[in-house]
């Protein structure tokens, strides 16, 4: 596990980290979907989701004494401890440990319950649906009491509750065998992890703007990348899942299925509302033949030990980067490169691979760092495609152009700027510089 | 004269003409007849479906734990393999294990004394012919699973069981026992026209010069009737497949999860109405199909049985 967390550390400095990009973007006339704010924003929406697949994946694997049950936790616990330098960057190292005490604790709530569930104990049951109401308050009191009140304790605390109850009723549909309603709350657990990130991270940049720099994490741009790297996750999460299930002939394997067809239908609904209904067909078509089913073609080949079999999906998976690559380059207008995409999407698939090969051999330590590692990946996704989109479509996210909006709580009356010439060259340059930093932090994200 | 060498020149004409109209047609219709024989030839290469190219075996891969359904009692059952046998009368509750021959010829026992066993290469219980299964009457040191068999009367049931949970009830016809080698093989072992399950164990004195008691005693027991009936029952077919839809070229739908469902085939309607058969997905698969000339296409998709039998077609995807 060092291994992920060397990984993410240096990412969460970057985005938190560094007040002279922040700077820079603070001065940008041009809407972008990589602010500081926005920076937060994904990496609240990386962490947060990850914590809500791995308890389900926690739960799930413990429940059925898989062999991976023991890494699944460890994974889970690893993402917690990974928060803490977010939250210290933020609110200092006291604030972390205190964040960690709190929210790391909660994660053994998992294991309980699904001891409880097993060994059909309804006392212990509801001591632990006591002991997760008691973290509900207290977690909640502590956002609170750090935003200042930005995150008032009351929607902190529904926010925290229909968390909880998603990944308890997505558990106990599984149980029961309803795996048609555990497949349909883990999306929409899912998709609230990133409702929980959105208004946490708006709470903390209204708190503190100059961090900021005045830049907002709910404009336009910001929700598209947002958007962007929840499918993209989702896919990835489905996608692993999947092909684990299908390699077990679990019999929720369909199931996935049914989900990822429906990640694959919103993300066709995302594509389309910005390059309508023709850009929407060409991604349908690229993004299932070769890749959706390609992936589950690999699993199919693994069970029947047809090697032949494999190396022709993982070929069609490759195939499906260059041209999804390509796909993506053109439909950006090469604001994100062609060649950039590809390589991207490669690394992607290869993360899907990796985790998969790791999972069937046996090496369950390895499956889930590769997942960890691939699954923060697709947010690179958001922040590269997501701000190619926003530069391709200036007029579509211009309400972003400036941070005229100012917070509510700001000074105000700083808006004179715009008659002094000096200003304007000052921005000119500033817009300059910004887009060269934001050219060298995305190659960076795809060479990685 | 001229005129009549004008009309006999006309006649000429028109004969001519006529006849080169009839065999222009003649050879027209002939054309469009090849043409026509041609167009049927290749509409008849466009519908050999893929599953007349390929045997069901081929066709599907099962993949065994995935069939853990009951095997329902019908014309196509073939019999289950034991895993475990009930004597309600005797308070016997077993599990079995599989056993075939020692190098001597001797059935093998099983292998401990609580355990049941069933000989492998003889019938498996419910098809015609006599599936045996053997039990130990004691040990050195007391009674074993099989020591009260001696105590069943005739009308006693006994429940045999397969991993999936298949049950099958026999009836007890009779007992016998036999000095240790006289017994009538044959009508222990061999063919019947009956579904028979017998039951053997050791009787009689222990032999401590052979190593083993004198005689055997064999339970004979039949499938009990309203079973039996049940296996003249045609099998159903199985339950259509749902929610059928193409998404750009990957159609996709939904599994039907009763009826030991072996796979599913995917039919394209082809120009001139007929739908035929291009491709087929095993059960254990993820349940899509790619076409990648899915432009206006039109499929419907079937579930097929371990029997072979195939679903109604689902609703239209397009």
């Amino acid at each position: 596990m060092n291994f992920s967390k060397k990984l993410i550390i240096p990412v969460l400095g970057a985005s938190l980290l560094m007040p002279t990009m922040a700077n820079v973007h603070a001065e940008e006339m041009k809407p972008t979907a990589i602010t500081p704010a926005a920076d937060l924003r994904a990496d609240l929406d990386y962490l947060l989701s990850e914590h809500f697949t791995l308890a389900v994946a926690a739960m799930t694997t413990a429940y059925e004494g898989s062999k991976d049950a023991d890494e699944a936790f460890k994974a889970l616990d690893q993402n917690a401890v990974d928060m803490e330098p977010a939250i210290a960057s933020i609110y200092g190292e006291k604030g972390a440990a205190e964040f960690e005490r709190i929210f790391r604790e909660h994660n053994n709530y998992t294991d309980d319950f699904v001891k409880a569930t097993k060994e059909n104990d309804k006392a212990a049951r509801a001591e632990v649906d006591k002991e997760v109401d008691q973290f509900v308050n207290e977690f909640a009191t502590f956002l609170s009491t750090a935003t200042e009140g930005k995150l008032p304790e009351a929607a902190a605390k529904e926010a925290l509750r229909i968390h909880e109850d998603q990944v308890k009723e997505t558990f106990e549909d599984y149980v029961e065998g309803d795996y048609e309603g555990a497949a349909k709350t883990y999306r929409e657990g899912f998709q609230h992890m990133f409702d929980i990130s959105k208004a946490l991270s708006t709470s903390i940049v209204e708190q503190m703007p100059d961090k900021f720099e005045h830049t907002k994490a709910d404009t336009p741009a910001a929700d598209l990348r947002s958007t962007l790297n929840s499918l993209a996750a989702e896919h990835f999460a489905l996608a692993t899942m999947g092909m684990q299930k299908g390699f077990e002939g679990a019999e929720d394997y369909d199931y996935v299925g049914w989900s990822e067809n429906t990640n694959t239908a919103d993300f066709k609904a995302a594509i389309g509302s910005v390059y309508g209904d023709e850009g929407a067909a060409q991604f349908e078509q690229i993004w299932q033949g070769d890749h959706i089913s390609a992936q589950a073609e690999f699993v199919s080949a693994k069970i029947k030990g047809d090697k032949e079999g494999e190396q022709a999906a993982k070929d069609k998976l490759h195939k499906f980067a260059q041209e999804f690559g390509t796909f993506l380059g053109s439909a950006t207008a090469e604001n994100l490169p062609t060649k950039a995409a590809q390589d991207a999407v490669k690394a992607h698939e290869d993360t899907v691979i990796k985790t998969f090969e790791q999972y069937a051999a046996g090496d369950y330590a390895g499956s889930y760092d590769s997942y960890r590692e691939g699954y923060k990946l697709m947010f690179g996704v958001g922040q590269a495609l997501g701000d190619a989109i926003v530069k391709q479509n200036r007029d579509k996210f211009a309400g972003t152009a400036m941070p005229t909006d100012m917070p509510k709580t700001g000074m105000g009356g700083a808006s004179e700027q715009t008659a002094n010439p000096l200003t304007i060259i000052w921005t000119a340059l500033g817009s300059l510089a910004a887009l060269l930093a934001v050219v060298v932090v995305r190659k960076r994200q795809l060479n990685k | 004269m001229k005129k009549r060498i004008l009309f006999a020149c006309f006649i000429l004409l028109a004969v001519l003409f006529i006849s080169g109209t009839v065999y222009v047609k003649q050879l027209m219709v002939q054309a469009s007849e090849t043409k026509e024989q041609e167009a049927d030839q290749v509409k008849e290469t466009q519908k050999e479906h893929v599953k007349s190219r390929v045997t069901l075996k081929e066709e599907f891969t099962v993949l065994k734990e995935h069939n853990t359904e009951k095997k329902p009692l019908n014309e196509e059952f073939n019999g289950i393999i034991p895993t475990n046998v009930t004597i309600p009368s005797i308070d016997v509750n077993a599990s079995i294990e599989q056993v075939g021959l020692l190098d001597n010829g001797e059935m093998a026992a099983p292998f401990t004394e609580e355990g049941v066993a069933w000989f492998e290469p003889g019938s498996k219980p419910g098809v015609k012919g006599n599936a045996v299964l053997a039990g130990h009457v004691d040990s050195k040191t007391g009674p074993a699973v099989f020591y009260h068999l001696k105590d069943l009367a005739k009308g006693d049931e006994i429940t045999v069981k397969d991993k999936q949970g298949t049950k099958l009830t026999f009836v007890v016809k009779q007992k016998q026992s036999y000095p240790r080698d006289k017994a009538p093989l044959n009508e222990i072992f061999g063919y019947s026209k009956g579904r028979h399950l017998n039951l053997i164990t050791c009787t009689g004195t222990f032999d401590r010069l052979k190593g083993t008691h004198q005689e055997r005693l064999v339970v004979y027991a039949e499938l009990k009737t309203e079973e039996e009936k049940q296996l003249e029952n045609k099998a159903k077919p199985p339950a259509t497949p749902t929610n059928a839809k193409i998404s750009g070229d990957l159609l996709t739908w939904y599994a039907v999860s009763d009826g030991n469902i072996i796979g599913y085939r995917v039919y394209k309607k082809q120009p001139g109405g007929t739908f035929t058969h291009i491709g087929s997905i095993s059960e254990y698969e993820r349940k899509n199909f790619v076409d990648k000339n899915a432009t206006n296409a039109h499929y419907y998709v079937t579930a097929v049985n371990e029997y072979g039998q195939e679903s109604a077609p689902s609703s239209f995807a397009k």
